[in-house]
């Protein structure tokens, strides 16, 4: 029996007067004793259902409980009611009402207390409410028993007594409870867990988990860009006020897409861009474009005594040196003695960051990350995450990618490149439009911040990585993925959906990608939805750099009050409640900013800046 | 930070994955190339998914499963790979075919399985994992890069238990242009005469290595990886000798309490004279170790060097073929540089 595997599909805590569902905090009201809380919880979560103002404390937990986990999670139809079974456990059984009943039995025996002062009442109401009647149970126990309720649970379902079970924990005795639900189904989905006492155990403690550090946060000091609508932060705000995209026809790189698909191309060759910067000619295109913003981003931190401090260098790139590779590839091909070695020296993604490094004089510390289009979102907060971890004090972070014939015909085989200008978040969007640039933020830590003698921008508050673990390229239709990544982000920086200002969303345009995220942000959003724009509408998918690139756009729509808008918009999504904003608004009152991006292999990160 | 090492896998040139008894066969191997010895994938992957995945994937994947199995863990924290080449065979395939068949009709695959976090995305999909997932790509510090997020991620209270491997495969294409850039040899020798002459250039090796770390006390923990550290281009031998030393103090261990230290040496003349340097200086009268006459020179290896030294101190016992001497070691120093740019020690305790 112990071979056969069952699945946890869904999980529901709510204890410490905060609702964790899946794992994620989805609310949480602080300033209230257990009846008002409990009745908060009610009404955040919208459930009418008037029997819940007639039970017990414990009752109305187990219900609440129950209500959230089922919620979005249980395919009701797909069980005979009897197939369905509860099977609950605590430590105080119904002693909070036994408690009250016997209080109220020196004056008039209250009947209504009196129903309740049986713990398995509890398994009665969700039973009621759901028409499940399968086989159940109410056990006593003074902790948890993880490998108990394995056991048991996995027994009845495994010898087909039901075929799904409802089980846990819900305890209450005055004004400390706890409760944890699992939903354990034999058909596996895609955020399941293998139904087991160590994941019952890790979800159970799940509510224990330090969401963060409690170090100071970290601060952003300088910012620097360079994309097909601009080679600086001021070009590119000009670019986006005009309402003035990068795309158009090829023009620097030799290939036979030419005329045929538009890109969002830097109107810089690679000699203008060698003079530009200073390195030697004949390099990769990736190493100019990361040194152009890396050093606009670093000079306009302007951090006093940089020499004196912990500075490290985390780039993000997906194609490293690719389009020498290129050159390489066409002369080592016909004879494997031939083609300039030169051309592949830097291959690697690394020696971009090397190379740019050492012109900046960075050497405490330097990395890379690949995680394709998501890569420099991750570079942003690893940046972070070195400072907390008081590794350094100053990290530019971000990445940069160029454009090259390995991913244009990649993407083109993949059949997902739009033969006109892209329209991220429309019904008819055809595709994505290449881009290319470089976007790094300069990270501080609270001890710099205080030596600047410019205002910081703002910090990076919340940050978030999952993964989506459905598809090598494709994204889940609900969006598992990014909802996890949103939600996490929101959850690190202790905020909540209608905190948000603004989404700079990852939209790349394709049709898998803007359904996926328009329905994760639906799901999560719920009803709140904040202005959000894709700026790719702009600068095309930069890839590796997109994140980077990003970010600063949204570290700039805090500093000065901008909501982007999202180009070529005309026909809402049918499966979407929301639009994307189409006008750039200036003068916004913006605090919160989340920024997506999502990528290949299903990686998926979103971060969140807040105002200081 | 420090974290345990709950379990280790790896596969390499040599006997190293499932049940064979600790380098207790010695793979030799005369070329210039040494490839991973490849177990019986079906066990790990589903045959399906086996004839679509390159080298690499498939060395990733199969060990990344081999260890969660060794640590009893089904569902990792963090699952975080390092690759300085990444998804070569694929890369080269696409890359080929773009010139070949000048950009037209290409087929995907290639291309969706080049970006190099193919083998840390396959293992997520595999296991059904949402949580926190990275590669990085940083040369030959890729793999240290990885230990240091998942580190950092066990610091954070951010994961229970992180999954880190480095892994690096090799082709005929990457080989060929890897020995005109001068890495190898240009004449044939074996494995186990790496270190006899003295000679330009080293051998090429491959393989994917995963270990497991937990914050958690367990007497399952095979190891502690004590810490680690990366340093950038050293101006001289002595700026070397104070970044050991720095990194020894600050773990409040003396270099008399190192019972090993494995050394990359890898053939290469030039390479090589900085560790034969420390040999006469700060390393000396120490026990030093080998390890890339068994796998090869990559920009990973050091992840079969952490998977060896946690060996060593589960075992209480060092192999001949690694250093000489009946060794019981408490205390391992993994000291690695790459082409001299990036150096990087790994300090290993038993538990």
């Amino acid at each position: 029996m112990s071979t056969i595997n069952n699945y946890i599909t869904s999980s529901c805590v709510i204890s410490n007067n905060s609702v964790y569902k899946n794992g994620v905090l989805v609310y949480e009201n602080k300033n209230a004793d257990l009846s008002a809380f409990l009745l908060s919880v009610y009404q955040h979560f919208e459930l009418n259902y008037p029997r819940f103002y007639k039970m017990d404390n414990l009752s109305k937990l187990g219900w609440l409980t129950s209500e959230i986990l089922l919620k979005d999670s249980f395919e009701k139809d797909k069980y005979k009611p009897e197939e369905v079974g509860v099977i609950l456990s605590n430590a105080n059984a119904s002693l909070d009402s036994d408690k009250k009943y016997l209080a109220s039995v020196a004056d008039i025996p209250s009947p209504a207390l009196f129903v309740y002062t049986l713990p398995n009442i509890m398994i009665g109401e969700i039973c009621i409410r759901n028409k499940f009647k399968g086989e159940d149970a109410f056990f006593v126990a003074e902790k948890f028993d993880a490998n108990f309720t394995a056991g048991y649970v996995g027994d009845l379902l495994n010898t087909n007594v039901i075929k799904t079970a409802i089980c846990g924990w819900v305890d209450v005795l005055n004004e400390d409870y706890k409760s944890a639900l699992f939903l354990v189904e034999k058909e596996e989905k895609q955020h399941a867990a293998i139904f087991n006492a160590d994941n019952m155990t890790a979800i159970f403690e799940g509510d224990k988990k330090d969401h963060s550090l409690t170090t100071p946060p970290v601060f952003i000091a300088g910012v620097g860009v360079i994309t097909a609508i601009g080679n600086n932060v001021t070009e590119c705000l000009e670019s986006f006020e005009k309402g003035q995209s990068g795309m158009g026809e090829i023009t620097l790189m030799n290939t036979i897409h030419k005329n045929q698909l538009p890109v969002a191309e830097i109107k810089l060759t690679n000699e203008e861009l060698a003079e530009k910067t200073g390195l030697s000619p004949g390099l990769s295109r990736n190493m100019y474009l990361s040194l152009v913003a890396a050093k606009e981003a670093l000079d306009d931190a302007a951090i006093p005594n940089l020499d004196s401090l912990r500075l490290g260098f985390v780039s993000a790139n997906s194609v490293g040196g690719m389009d020498k590779s290129e050159d390489f590839f066409i002369e080592f091909l016909k004879d494997n003695t031939k083609g300039k070695l030169k051309n592949i020296y830097d291959h690697e993604c690394g020696s971009v960051t090397e190379v740019v490094a050492d012109k900046l004089g960075i050497t405490d510390y330097m990395t890379t990350i690949s995680t394709a289009c998501s890569s420099s979102a991750n570079a942003v907060f690893y940046g972070a995450r070195l400072i907390k971890n008081d590794m350094l004090d100053v990290v530019v972070a971000g990445g940069t990618d160029a454009l090259t014939k390995f991913t244009l015909n990649g993407f083109n085989t993949l059949m997902i490149l739009d033969k006109e200008f892209c329209k991220p978040f429309d019904e008819n969007r055809q595709g994505l439009n290449l881009g290319e640039g470089a976007g790094y933020v300069v990270l501080v830590s609270d001890k710099v911040a205080k030596t600047l003698s410019k205002p910081i921008y703002c910090k990076l508050s919340g940050y978030n990585n999952s993964n989506d673990a459905y598809h090598q390229t494709a994204s889940s239709p609900e969006g598992t993925g990014s909802y996890l990544a949103m939600q996490g982000a929101l959850n690190k920086a202790g905020l909540q959906t209608s905190d948000i200002n603004y989404i700079n969303l990852h939209g790349t345009g394709t049709p898998n990608n803007d359904s996926a995220e328009g329905t994760a942000i639906n799901r999560l959003f719920e009803k709140d939805f904040p202005p959000m724009s894709s700026t790719k509408s702009f600068t095309g998918h930069t890839l590796g750099a997109s994140g980077g690139v990003e970010a600063v756009f949204s570290v700039l729509a805090i500093k000065h009050g901008l909501i982007y808008p999202n180009l070529r918009f005309e026909t809402p999504m049918h499966e979407l409640p929301f639009t994307p904003e189409t006008k750039f608004l200036k003068g916004q009152n913006i605090k919160h900013v989340m920024s997506n991006s999502f990528g290949f292999g299903g990686n998926c990160t979103s971060l969140i800046f807040s105002e200081v | 930070m420090k974290a345990y090492i709950r379990a280790a896998s790896c596969i390499s040139p040599q006997n190293t994955f499932g049940d064979s008894v600790f380098l207790s066969d010695v793979v030799e191997c005369t070329g210039t190339r040494l490839r991973a010895i490849e177990p019986d994938y079906k066990t790990f992957i589903d045959p399906k998914l086996i004839r679509r995945m390159s080298h690499i994937i498939k060395m990733g994947v199969a060990t990344a499963q081999d260890c969660l199995s060794k640590a009893n863990v089904e569902m990792p924290g963090a699952i975080i790979t390092g690759t300085a080449f990444g998804c070569m065979e694929d890369t080269v395939s696409f890359l080929t075919r773009i010139v070949e068949m000048q950009e037209e009709m290409l087929p995907p695959t290639a291309f969706i399985q080049s970006t190099h976090n193919t083998v840390a995305a396959q293992i997520a999909l595999m296991l059904k994992c949402h949580n926190y997932n990275n590669t990085f790509v940083h040369k030959g510090v890729s793999f240290e890069n990885a230990l240091i997020d998942g580190l950092m991620l066990l610091n954070e209270n951010e994961a229970k238990n992180v999954l880190v491997g480095g892994t690096e495969e090799m082709v005929d294409t990457g080989f060929t242009i890897l020995t005109r850039l001068g890495l190898y040899k240009r004449h044939p020798i074996s494995n186990l005469n790496l270190f006899a002459e003295e000679s330009k250039g080293s051998i090429s090796g491959e393989g994917a290595a995963f270990v497991l770390l937990s914050k958690e006390p367990s007497n399952q923990n095979m190891a502690e990886l004590s810490d680690l550290k990366i340093f950038y281009k050293p101006k001289d031998q002595s700026a070397i000798e104070q970044q050991v030393n720095k990194f020894l103090s600050a773990n409040n261990v003396d270099i008399a309490d190192i019972d090993l230290i494995i050394t990359g040496k890898n053939g290469d003349i030039k390479n090589d004279e900085v560790y034969k340097n420390l040999a006469n200086s700060i390393f000396a009268g120490k026990a030093l170790g080998n390890y890339k006459h068994l796998c090869g020179e990559y920009p990973t290896a050091n992840s079969f060097a952490l998977w060896l030294a946690t060996n060593c101190i589960k075992n209480e016992s060092v192999p001949l073929i690694v250093a000489d001497g009946d060794i019981k070691p408490k205390k391992i120093l993994i000291y690695n540089h790459y082409q001299n740019i990036y150096h990087s020690l790994t300090l290993v305790s038993a538990c």
